[in-house]
């Protein structure tokens, strides 16, 4: 009797560790980083995005954004966004090269302000996303992923901050949809184990990329959220690497 | 009259590029209005009674913006400020000019703030020119740049105390080369066609000579000859992940020097003033340590050589007689620099704490000793010695950013005292585009011997409603 019990809790704890299925869920991981960041993704990305920023009494405000990217598989992405509307901060400009070396562009001062990573986790011009938000670094180099289950469509994983990690989600439950590769739906937890933010993503199959084409963050906190459309989005189009620079950074956009 | 002509120039200017490219159009309307809080008759820059408007315009911006083509770019903007109150005196009724225009009853100036065109790959791959009315960044520093001497500071805004314009500076027409050796590394050249004049307040004249009536200001010109222009070279790149700057600039003192007393019969003392010539080397860096973002900035000024004179009193055949005594005006060089940092405090939605420490205001430089004491130069008084500062400020913002909170403030450190000026402020944006800001200018401190402590029976509150479109 004992002897049974002791298989079936061993059973039970392997299962709870994924050894209950052919991956890991630092595999799954491992793939979404693939294809997000890393050799399997496209080599670079140009979009224009649609910023929706609700608040939680329901007041809209929509900003458009053109954004350039660049991966480099062995180091962190670039991007360069530049805002086209409203009029108050068309050609302000966003570049991050990594997460210690970014800049802010501001056209009314002529100025290029470098901006220190401290300021990741402030809100991207009032959205919902945070800068680090919309960083392009890889999801494996700060967390640990479990499988907590799977369904039809998707696995979940659960991704625990890898000590030392400066990140402020402590902790991700992640979607990862079994067709894309790509994570579906997260939730974000906050330093003191809250659930903070939720963050739905939709895929679409693009050229031989799957590539996100809304996502929609909502703040659970404070009852807002903000949804970033893509469209206009081409790929791999041989970007040159002089675009993700202080003087293209400063460049009116047409 | 000028100014309808300035208007026809700008609708003639802007229909053809209307026609042939797009053309963006923005631009802000402001509402700028402060209130003194207290009584203050024998003010060094400002007399006035307690719950007095101490400046109350609207300002208007245009920009209009666009491409000619792939690589040529263009940007204009046209400022007007008018001050919607008559001007009421008591010899003058608030009538309009004789032709009809407004400007008397309603007092109102306009003019190209700025006005440039871009051309990138200008004859070589990697060069950009800019050409035109324009503001060229030089420095790292967060607005109190000392390397900066290209665009000289809005001293005449400055003391409107309206945040916009604290320590801000102004465009200037200039041929701007960039030249990228890669995007990160770049030497610039920028010839300055004419020298860096900054504004100065209205009745600065009088406030110059204030204390010594009856009193003269003469001011120093010289002529528009292709050696008076002024001109600056910056090397830029980034190092160890730390951006870095080396510059020279051969130019003016944005603001005038007192090189000369002389006592006449008719005007009184005379005092001379010109705009002398410096260079200035400049280093300067940004980068972040442990995710806190700092910079720093050095400058090496040589001012010209510059003969000052005064009248000294000695004793002849026992009586008293003037004697002209020369003298050299700076020390032969000094320096400038400033230390910052900034850092966003993990508290609510994050507390944004930035400080500088500043040796050496824009308007101030080093005399020499025999000026100090012939002319009374000293730290604590505008275009005097050069001082010590702290400024530092901390933001919080609420509401989803709607609504943010500032307390900013500058110690000065003048070594005979010290002053304490507070510049707490809010920012509630009502509607995308639309803010009203609210805030105050409050000193302490040595009143004596400080440059802002001056300033401590003018305190103001102020209150600003900005619309962007």
């Amino acid at each position: 009797m004992n002897k049974k019990i002791v298989i079936i809790c061993l059973s039970l704890f392997l299962f709870s560790m994924g050894f209950g299925w052919d991956v890991t869920g630092n595999d799954i991981l491992k793939k979404v980083d693939a294809l997000t960041v890393g050799d399997e993704a496209p080599k670079d990305t140009q979009m224009v995005m649609t910023m929706k920023i609700v608040s939680s009494s329901g007041n809209e405000k929509v900003r458009e954004l053109k954004t350039w990217t660049k991966n480099n598989p062995d180091q962190d992405d670039w991007r360069l966004m530049k805002f086209v509307s409203p009029p108050d901060v068309r050609d302000v400009g966003f570049l991050t090269l990594s997460e210690e070396q970014m800049y802010l562009y501001l056209p009314e001062f002529h100025r290029i302000r470098r901006i220190a990573s401290h300021n990741k986790s402030d809100r991207f011009m009032g959205s919902d996303f945070s800068y680090e938000d919309l960083g392009v670094a890889s999801f494996q180099k700060y967390y640990e992923a479990e499988i907590m289950n799977e369904d039809e469509e998707s696995w979940i994983l659960k991704l625990s901050k890898k000590p030392g990690a400066d990140k402020p989600y402590e902790k991700i439950e992640m979607w990862v949809s079994k067709e894309s590769n790509l994570p579906i739906k997260m939730k974000l937890y906050d330093s003191s184990g809250e659930l903070w933010k939720e963050e739905l993503q939709e895929n679409k199959s693009f050229d031989s990329y799957w590539i996100p084409v809304k996502i929609t963050m909502k703040n659970l906190k404070e009852g807002s959220w903000t949804e970033l459309t893509m469209k206009e989005i081409q790929t791999d189009q041989g970007l040159d690497s002089e675009l993700f620079t202080p003087r293209y950074l400063k460049r009116r956009i047409r | 009259m000028k100014r309808t002509v300035v208007l026809f120039l700008v609708i003639l200017f802007i229909s053809p590029l209307t026609a042939r490219a797009e053309v963006n159009l923005s631009g802000r309307v402001k509402l700028f209005s402060s209130l003194f809080l207290k009584e203050n008759t024998e003010g060094l820059y400002f007399n006035h009674d307690s719950g007095e408007f101490a400046f109350k315009r609207i300002e208007a911006r245009l920009r209009l913006s666009g491409f000619l083509s792939d690589q040529i770019s263009y940007s204009v903007r046209f400022d007007s400020f008018s001050q919607p109150d008559a001007l009421f005196s008591e010899w003058r009724f608030p009538e309009s000019s004789p032709l009809g225009a407004p400007a008397q009853a309603e007092p109102f100036d306009f003019f190209l703030y700025e006005g440039n065109i871009r051309i990138t790959d200008f004859i070589l791959d990697g060069l950009d020119f800019t050409v035109g009315k324009q503001r060229i960044q030089w420095g790292t520093a967060d607005k109190v740049n000392v390397v900066d001497n290209l665009n000289p500071v809005d001293f005449a805004n400055f003391l409107t105390f309206d945040p916009d314009y604290f320590a801000e500076r102004r465009p200037e027409t200039a041929l701007n080369f960039e030249y990228y050796f890669s995007g990160f590394t770049k030497i610039q050249l920028v010839w300055l066609l004419s020298r860096q004049i900054a504004p100065l307040p209205y009745n600065f004249s009088d406030m110059v000579t204030h204390d010594l009536m009856p009193s003269y200001v003469k001011i120093e010109t010289e002529k528009k000859l292709l050696q008076n222009t002024n001109v600056g070279l910056r090397f830029s790149t980034v190092l160890l992940n730390t951006d870095l700057g080396l510059s020279y600039y051969r130019g003016n003192f944005g603001l005038p020097r007192l090189y000369g007393v002389t006592p006449t019969v008719i005007n009184g003392l005379e005092y001379s003033y010109k705009y002398p010539q410096r260079e200035v080397l400049g280093l300067d860096i940004a980068g972040e340590i442990f995710s806190l973002g700092f910079w720093a900035e050095l400058a090496y000024v040589r001012p010209e050589d510059v003969d000052g004179f005064a009248f000294i009193s000695i004793p002849v055949n026992g009586g008293p007689s003037l004697v002209k005594k020369t003298f050299s005006l700076f020390e032969d060089s000094y320096f400038k620099y400033v230390l910052g940092a900034d850092y966003t405090l993990d508290i609510g939605t994050g507390i944004y704490l930035n400080a500088q420490y500043l040796h050496g205001f824009f308007d101030e430089t080093d005399y020499s000793s025999q000026a100090q004491s012939l002319f009374g130069f000293k730290k604590g008084m505008f275009f005097g010695e050069i001082e010590n500062y702290i400024l530092a400020s901390a933001e919080y913002s609420l509401l989803r950013d709607k609504l943010t909170l500032e307390l900013g403030g500058l110690v000065e450190l003048s070594g005979e005292g010290h002053s304490l000026a507070f510049m707490p402020s809010l920012e509630y944006k009502i509607k995308d585009l639309v803010t009203f800001q609210a805030g105050g200018f409050m000193v302490s401190g040595d009143e004596d011997h400080t440059k802002f402590g001056s300033f401590k029976k003018d305190n103001i509150l102020f209150f600003a409603l900005k619309t962007d479109f």
